[in-house]
């Protein structure tokens, strides 16, 4: 943990060179391809969908795959590409908001937690330890609950169940940059310890809270699509994955494609997350370097 | 002239790397007798390790090539034989003794228990003779109260203890050579010391032959009788250590004794070798040492030939001339 | 620690929920109630006193055993959740020891045949088990063993042709056998097979990757060479040397991947139809049931911590170090 301030940035620096480095590796080239592709088909979903998510023609309704209607349509005639498409948009938004939410929060939280220590640090603390003594799903779940069923909530029960990894993270960061000699350095300087935090722990943090991030989106992607699925996220009709599944579950015997199409698109998406980020975190942790054989 | 136990026959060996094959070993040549003491010097990175775990055949197979050579131990080629009959050579035949008594044993069982395994794995026999057997391996290695000691984990242990004990599963099966890899690198200086009348002890009682790697002079001139100077992966001089020490004949072998505290001559200053090891994979033409050495000539951009007679030889062009055919 | 944890869940699922709208009165009287009504309602769930009285009177009764009443059943939700946890404990359970029976030879094999196709499939595997929505593997399973072959069951724990056995531990596979209903014995394990397959998925993988990186870290220690260099077999080297130590950092994450167990449960439970207590709060959510939601939540989180104990019991029993 009290790997040199220097050493560190130059690890992590260089975004070219990290870029290279992460299509090296077969497997995370193609998550960084497939990430790629979802983020375009999410962002260009408006002029790539062949319909609008939600216009209705109930003389198509539960149509199988064809030409027109490449996945077919839902119960309602509306086309499911177009609403898959749509979907990339809310899960990958979505999952992105939550993550970074969770993130600064956490990150704020832990390392001023770190800093102050004392009766701050230990509320805070115990407060982490109250969220991670539940499964995430479970606690997301009550959470979306509490805060009523609908997209926005899930985000912040997301971003709450996330919270935790990042205090801590942050928390053990910020203790011992606390403890090192610069900054003590810049205590006697008189300078404040706002200043401290902004200029040189929060900074310092942010390489292993990038990583977290990359770690955190596939899974975050996912529980939005859970929640959705069990009511507690998206409401129909909106076009959400999970709820979407939800809806198409009444139609899995007869209308197969409905369901398992719109499943297929919360597998790739959050696989090809999981792929990059353990790509990400292969990447930039330094036990990686293990392999190689003994010369002597 | 006894008969040699173990013999390393112009032995090339390879790593398989990402970057291609890498050259670790080129053309090693020695041989240890029934109950003598050889001493394997050089740098780290020398390729010592490697010699003493190609002998073991402990390298990992699938990124380990012999391009050529052979390694005899007791008349029978250790490359070419099965996994199955390696098995019964290990432990057995060759005891092994690492560098780093920490990480040299299991954690998660007794010390008692790992002896109990190998001690059974070598002689078959029952639980209770076992335990005996165990007490009297900890008992040789001066172990005074072998009962608690048995009972303990790794982690309640010493360094040195834990040395002891690798010593112990080492020899528990009377091997006829020991290969000890830097056994009191990581101990402290009076451990040390133990360590090393402990092993020559053992080996001189049991009439062990013990190939010792090091990278100190010093202690190959306290135990050994003969010594062999790898230098990136090849052997520039070998011979008794007598002799040597006294009439150091490569470059590498002085500049190696005037970096020892103990061994360099009284009133010359110690000194470092300048330069370092060169990169195994883009070496000098010629004589590998040549980029280091303070004696350097033309004729040193061609490769020299280990050249000697008897138990004394040398691969150097400069201590060729000095030393003419001795 | 226990405690503490229930105590400070409550208090956040409580007043968030009280903090939120979304009256419970109001979803009890329906939508056409008068304001009488609803207002006596409130009265009589106690809504209209402060909220610090009502968290109170709630801790007090969740000490006692009493989770409240749930709004949409009528009865008290421990005894509901009673009702339902056998059948979630089955569930689980064998799904548990799927995903421990073939979790940990796959990841030794992966380590052990590094860099091969079983580790590249091994790799696979578990990277598509932390990746897949558990509603989905379901589905497919559902469509392929169910729909497609007809070889499966897709729902509920019993043929409804069958009478259930009688109740001994609420585990139909173990009170039929107890009691030699040996049909209901073969009907139960049939039901289990699809839910408990999709529900271990997720668990397998977790395990699966832990093993693998736990054993290539253990199998490069000097003292594995140790036990080369003695002879030692290599089957015996990966079990009793490797594997014994790898599973001490792999107890942790087991026990913490009960958590997605747990969690995934609800969702298994709502697609094959499992009565057990994941499909009763899915329902307790659609009728915004905060008794029963919360109910559930401190069960599983207290279950959660009951077995983050039992583990650390484990890791005691299995290291040394800290046994010492």
């Amino acid at each position: 943990m009290s790997t040199p301030i220097v050493a560190r940035s130059a690890r992590y620096g260089g975004g070219r060179m990290l870029w290279k480095q992460l299509t090296a590796n077969r497997f995370t080239a193609l998550a960084v391809a497939c990430v790629v592709a979802i983020v375009l088909l999410a962002l260009l979903a408006p002029w790539l969908a062949p319909d609008s998510p939600t216009s209705v023609h109930l003389s198509q309704r539960l149509s199988p795959p064809s030409a027109r209607h490449w996945f077919g349509t839902d119960e309602v005639g509306r086309d499911l590409f177009s609403r898959i498409l749509y979907g990339a948009r809310i899960s990958v938004g979505v999952g992105l908001g939550s993550v970074l939410l969770a993130a600064l929060a956490g990150t704020l939280l832990g390392a001023f937690s770190g800093y102050w220590g004392r009766w701050a640090d230990q509320g805070i603390m115990r407060l982490m330890d109250i969220l991670l003594s539940f499964p995430s799903i479970v606690l997301a779940m009550a959470l979306a609950a509490a805060l009523g069923p609908n997209l926005l909530n899930a985000a912040l029960a997301i971003a709450i169940v996330k919270l935790p990894v990042y205090v801590r993270l942050a928390r053990a960061e910020a203790l011992s940059i606390s403890r090192q000699l610069f900054v003590k350095a810049a205590r006697t300087f008189g300078l404040g310890s706002g200043w401290i935090v902004t200029r040189h722990i929060i900074p310092n943090l942010l390489p292993p809270i990038v990583v977290q991030i990359t770690l955190d989106l596939g899974d975050t992607i996912l529980l939005i699509a859970t929640l959705g699925f069990l009511g507690l996220g998206a409401q129909p009709p909106t076009p959400e994955w999970g709820a979407m599944i939800s809806v198409g579950w009444k139609y899995l015997l007869d209308q197969w494609w409905y369901p398992t199409l719109t499943g297929a698109a919360i597998f790739i998406t959050v696989m090809s997350f999981n792929l990059l980020g353990d790509g990400v975190r292969d990447l930039l942790d330094p036990r990686r370097h293990e392999e190689g054989g003994r010369t002597s | 002239m006894t008969e040699s136990v173990l013999q390393v026959e112009e032995l090339t060996l390879s790593f398989r790397t990402a970057a291609g094959l890498i050259r670790v070993l080129r053309g090693v040549s020695f041989d240890i007798r029934a109950g003598e003491l050889v001493g394997l010097v050089g740098e780290s990175g020398s390729g010592k390790s490697v010699t003493a775990q190609a002998v073991a055949r402990l390298l990992p197979e699938e990124t380990t090539v012999v391009e050529s050579g052979r390694i005899l131990f007791a008349g029978r080629d250790v490359c070419t034989m099965t996994e199955a009959e390696m098995r019964e050579i290990r432990g057995r035949r060759i005891g092994y003794v690492f560098q780093e008594p920490m990480t040299a044993l299991n954690p998660a069982m007794t010390v008692g228990d790992q002896l109990m395994h190998v001690i059974r794995h070598h002689h078959g026999c029952s639980r209770r003779e076992a335990r005996q057997r165990v007490q009297r391996a900890l008992e040789e290695v001066l172990i005074h109260q072998p009962d608690l000691v048995a009972r303990q984990y790794p982690f309640e242990l010493s360094g040195g203890m834990r040395q002891r004990i690798v010593i112990a599963l080492a020899m528990s099966a009377n091997p006829a050579l020991l290969i000890a890899d830097e056994p009191t690198t990581a101990l402290d200086v009076t451990v040390q010391a133990e360590i090393l009348k402990l092993i020559l002890r053992l080996a001189r009682q049991h009439g062990t032959a013990v190939l010792f790697i090091t990278h100190d002079l010093g202690v190959v001139s306290q135990i050994c009788e003969r010594m062999v100077v790898l230098y990136a992966g090849e052997v520039v001089e070998r011979g008794p250590v007598r002799e040597i020490l006294r009439h150091p004949n490569h470059p590498y072998t002085r500049a190696l004794l005037r970096a020892v505290p103990d061994v360099a001559r009284r009133g010359e200053p110690l000194q470092a070798i300048p330069g370092e090891l060169p990169d195994l994979r883009h070496l000098p033409p010629g004589c590998v040492f040549a980029p280091r050495c303070v004696h350097r000539m033309e004729r040193c951009d061609t490769r020299p030939p280990l050249r000697g007679s008897g138990d004394t030889a040398v691969a150097c062009w400069w201590s060729g001339q000095e030393v003419p055919n001795r | 620690m226990l405690v503490f944890v229930l105590f400070g869940v409550t208090l956040c699922t409580f007043f968030m929920s009280h903090v939120i709208p979304g009256d419970p009165a109001q979803m009890m009287a329906g939508p056409h109630a008068s304001a009488d009504t609803i207002r006596s309602i409130r009265r009589q769930l106690g809504l209209d006193r402060p909220l610090w009285v009502q968290y109170g009177t709630y801790l007090w009764g969740l000490l006692h055993g009493d989770l409240g009443v749930s709004i949409r059943t009528q009865q008290p939700v421990i005894h509901d959740l009673a009702a339902f946890f056998p059948a979630t404990l089955e569930l689980v359970l064998y799904a548990f020891l799927l995903a421990i029976v073939t979790g940990i030879p796959l990841g030794v094999l992966a380590a052990v045949k590094r860099n091969t196709v079983w580790d590249y499939a091994a790799r696979v595997v578990s990277l598509g088990g932390v990746s897949v929505p558990v509603f989905w593997s379901g589905l497919v399973l559902i469509l392929l063993f169910y729909a497609r072959l007809g070889w499966l069951p897709a729902s509920g724990r019993l043929d409804p042709s069958l009478p259930p056995p009688p109740t001994i531990t609420g585990l139909y596979t173990v009170d039929s056998a107890l009691t030699g209903y040996w049909a209901d014995f073969f009907n139960s394990l049939w039901h289990l097979v699809l839910p408990a397959v999709t529900l271990s998925y997720v668990q397998l993988s977790i395990i699966v990757r832990q093993v693998r990186s736990s054993m290539l870290e253990v199998l490069g220690k000097e003292f594995i060479l140790t036990g080369r260099a003695n002879g030692l077999g290599r089957g015996f080297l990966i079990v009793r040397y490797a594997l014994r130590n790898a599973l001490v950092p792999t107890i942790t994450v087991i026990g913490l991947s009960i958590g997605s167990l747990l969690g995934g449960a609800v969702v298994t439970e709502t697609v094959f139809d499992w009565p057990g207590m994941g499909n009763y709060v899915v329902q307790s959510i659609a009728s915004l049931d905060f008794p029963a939601i919360m109910g559930f939540t401190v069960v599983i989180g207290a279950a959660y911590v009951l077995i983050n104990l039992v583990v650390d019991l484990l890791h005691y029993a299995l290291d040394p170090q800290i046994r010492r």
